[in-house]
């Protein structure tokens, strides 16, 4: 009986698993998104801030880091940096001011995700965030932040819309 | 008769002739500052950084009312910075300063005889490993918080506190290893250093410093804590040689602004040479003006403590401009650390 309850309990938790990672993607998870010949295969919430904060300027094979941002209005970068570096990204603007001040200017920010897809598509080194449902084959995920904040550990199954 | 007064007419020419020069120097900065575009700390790169180069700087006008109605007002200093960073690993910057181009006090006419270039910094980095860079040439001594950060747009107050320029070297000539980490939600920042070249600036309240050796360590989450250790000797006619202890800290909430650093200096025979810190905080008033007060103080070998208060504000108008405006009293008179009322402007650009 007791073990039948644990196996129920066992499914269940799973179920809910599932659930959790069946998420509505084209309005909260978001994708972190590196070249396909990046040698870095997953990124946790520590090293994407040192590399958005511009402290990591270098991967371990020494190649230069892009990091590229959305406009500061963009509903993805508030989700991205309200989670990654804790903060709205006008908060930001006193950090980059003194980082300013000793020769580290801020990462380069497109219009759109769109191009951001495309930026890292065709620069080596480069990095960005984008809504998970904007993701293509031509990039490579790295990381997956649920809207919660939780880096997922695999990729979410997505209901993205047209 | 006549030697003397040809000797005297090559005196007035030679002193035209340096007047001339550093104004020549100072319209030479000028023209540099105003011919790139006002960048300001701005969300891209810049558009006229070109294969990898960045220009920038700051600049600063400061005028003070000291207590006893002598007035002064000066162009604090320009400052450009000029930086490189390719797709290799070596990374390169420098800021050329210009002290004081311009100068005018109630006693005196306007002169620019009490402008100063000086080379603040000027290095090169080179990236070891994911976490450790090496950084060779002159840099600022990474002691406490605010001797890395002390440029005028990106402090609260005109004046500095005094525990932050008399009881260590400000800047290094030397290498440092250095690098960031994460750890957990929070990053450490850390750098060990040493001095490879002696310290030529006359001009510091510290005098001549060498074997600068030092570690600095910060821990940033919600606050920045962070610790200094560093050993020095005085070039003094009594070879002095020091260990220093430093703490730092700073916190943010809610648009207030809390930051505290505190210095304890040692002879290496362990009696005290010297101690200083401040306590600073800024409150919002309204989304461009912040009230700004500040306690500090110094206790230097043989010589009376001298303690300073200020009250003040500060009107942030962009990012990168700021208006401040302090009183400042308490005991002692130090040239470095003037009182009465003091107004600057500052831009970063």
């Amino acid at each position: 009986m007791k073990k039948m309850l644990n196996n129920q309990l066992v499914g269940l938790l799973a179920v809910f698993c599932i659930c959790l990672n069946t998420v509505h993607a084209e309005t909260d998870v978001i994708a972190v998104i590196m070249p396909k010949t990046s040698k870095i295969q997953k990124l946790e919430k520590g090293e994407l801030s040192l590399i958005y904060l511009r402290k990591k300027l270098y991967t371990s094979e020494g190649n230069r880091i892009i990091p590229i941002n959305l406009t500061s209005s963009h509903i993805v970068r508030k989700q991205f940096t309200s989670i990654v570096l804790g903060g709205l990204p006008e908060a930001q603007s006193e950090y980059w001011n003194e980082a300013y001040y000793h020769g580290i200017t801020p990462p380069h920010v497109v219009a759109s995700e769109d191009a951001a897809v495309k930026f890292v598509e065709i620069t080596p080194g480069a990095i960005a965030y984008i809504n998970a449902c904007k993701l293509t084959d031509m990039v490579k995920p790295v990381a997956w932040i649920s809207a919660t904040g939780i880096f997922l550990q695999s990729p979410p199954t997505m209901q993205c819309s047209e | 008769m006549h030697t003397i007064s040809k000797i005297n007419t090559t005196l007035l020419k030679v002193n035209l002739m340096r007047e001339f020069s550093t104004l020549l120097k100072s319209w030479l900065v000028y023209a540099i500052l105003v011919s790139i575009p006002l960048l300001a700390y701005a969300e891209t790169i810049p558009a006229n950084t070109l294969d990898g180069f960045s220009l920038g700087g700051y600049a600063a006008t400061k005028a003070n009312i000291h207590p006893d109605g002598n007035k002064e007002v000066d162009l604090q200093n320009l400052s450009l910075f000029l930086g490189w960073e390719g797709d290799s690993r070596w990374r390169l910057f420098s800021e050329l300063e210009l002290e004081k181009p311009l100068y005018w006090a109630s006693d005196s006419k306007l002169t620019v005889n009490q402008a100063k270039l000086n080379l603040e910094r000027l290095y090169v980095d080179y990236n070891l490993s994911e976490n450790l860079n090496l950084r060779t040439g002159r840099f600022f001594s990474p002691v406490g918080r605010w001797n890395l950060i002390h440029a005028d747009p990106l402090v609260w107050t005109t004046t500095r506190p005094l525990a932050t320029t008399r009881l260590f070297p400000q800047s290094t000539n030397g290498v440092m290893l250095f690098g960031s980490k994460s750890i957990d939600t929070k990053i450490v920042d850390y750098s060990v250093y040493v001095e490879a070249l002696k310290n030529e600036d006359k001009e510091r309240n510290l005098g001549d410093a060498d074997n600068l050796k030092g570690i600095h360590v910060s821990l940033s989450g919600d606050q920045v804590l962070g610790l200094s250790l560093l050993e020095f000797n005085e070039l003094t006619p009594i070879d002095k040689k020091y260990r220093m202890i430093g703490l730092d800290f700073q916190t943010k909430i809610k648009g207030w602004e809390l930051t505290a650093e505190g210095f304890q200096r040692y002879f290496t025979n362990g009696s005290t040479s010297g101690s200083g810190g401040y306590i600073q905080v800024a409150a919002p008033i309204t989304s461009n003006w912040y009230a700004v007060t500040r306690l500090d103080g110094i206790q230097m070998p043989n010589e009376d403590n001298t303690s300073r208060w200020l009250v003040g504000a500060a009107w942030k108008k962009t990012r990168g401009q700021i208006f401040k405006i302090e009183y400042v009293g308490g005991s002692g008179e130090l040239s470095e650390a003037p009182k009465g009322l003091i107004t600057s402007f500052s831009l970063l650009f």
